[in-house]
């Protein structure tokens, strides 16, 4: 491939890596706000179920009801996050790959995988679906509950 | 191997269609999405109005067996949204799929499933609906972890 044409192909591969870049950030403050709303209604249901009232702990379960959409939102949403890094991450291969061609270096294609950047290794060693919200509601319930023995 | 989600036809066939046929495409889905929505919404706003009920019923000795088939009735509405709640999680991963596909430059993830099979896409790495409702009824289930039993 001419020079001129590994330009251009780098030139849309750029366009691309920012237009996904952009896209992946807005995401993540999106994430930013249902860990936010959840933690919220986690603390509004756990206090809930500290009175120990019927009716209280049916409004628990009302708010729990809420907080599975809210859980599953939130899931969705790391799951396109995920899926807006996986294009990011192919621009930027094809950057690195665009700018090695240009600079003479060879690649064996069946080690190409090998050259993940580090800032995308997070995709291989981290599951999408684990929230930092395991164990959050044992956690605020343990704080209600020291709360109630204080008094 | 590409997970179903990836591989169903017509969001294969999505990227090739025309800017109207793709929006057209995306107000249907959103259409669904929006009736789904807001069914949710409306069982969450119910079972907290059938909450603040049983927790009236239950203040007063005489409307004690009023407060039982309250919360009773409260349970079983709870239980029935498990599946609109399954399908509401289907097609916002749709939508937003849809969405992500719109963006010029967007490509399936094939390649890099091909370079590293180890990345994760959380829900969009399901192998049927079924996974997907098994996800979403998990140990991390709010209900579960507020000690909850839906009977």
């Amino acid at each position: 491939m001419s020079k001129r044409k590994l330009n251009s192909l780098e030139y849309d591969h750029r366009q691309h890596l920012q237009r996904f870049t952009q896209a992946k950030d807005s995401k993540g403050e999106g994430i930013l706000g249902l860990d936010n709303r959840y933690q919220k209604l986690a603390g509004r249901a756990v206090k809930e179920l500290a009175k120990g009232e019927r009716g209280a702990e049916a409004m628990a379960m009302a708010i729990a009801m809420e907080m599975r959409r809210v859980r599953a939102d939130l899931l969705i949403a790391r799951s396109v996050r995920a899926l807006l890094r996986s294009n990011q991450l192919y621009h930027k291969l094809m950057v690195i790959l665009i700018q090695d061609t240009k600079a003479g270096v060879d690649y064996n294609p069946d080690r190409i995988g090998d050259i993940i950047p580090a800032e995308f290794s997070d995709m291989i060693d981290h599951s999408v679906l684990s929230t930092n919200l395991t164990g959050l509601l044992g956690d605020l319930r343990s704080e209600v509950e020291s709360l109630g023995d204080d008094k | 191997m590409i997970p179903w989600f990836f591989s169903q036809s017509h969001l294969r066939a999505f990227p090739g269609l025309s800017t109207r046929k793709q929006n057209k495409e995306k107000e249907q889905i959103f259409g669904t999405f929006n009736a789904q929505r807001q069914i949710m919404d409306e069982r969450i706003s119910l079972a907290k109005g059938s909450a603040k009920k049983v927790s009236r019923f239950s203040k007063k000795a005489k409307l004690k067996d009023k407060a039982t088939e309250a919360m009773r009735n409260f349970t079983s509405d709870i239980i029935a949204t498990q599946p609109i709640l399954n399908s509401y999680v289907k097609t916002s991963l749709e939508l937003q799929m849809l969405e992500v596909m719109s963006l010029e430059g967007f490509e399936f993830p094939d390649m890099l499933m091909d370079m590293r099979e180890d990345i994760d896409f959380g829900l969009f790495s399901v192998n049927s609906i079924d996974d997907l409702g098994g996800i979403l009824e998990n140990e991390d289930d709010p209900f579960t972890e507020l000690g909850i039993e839906l009977g």
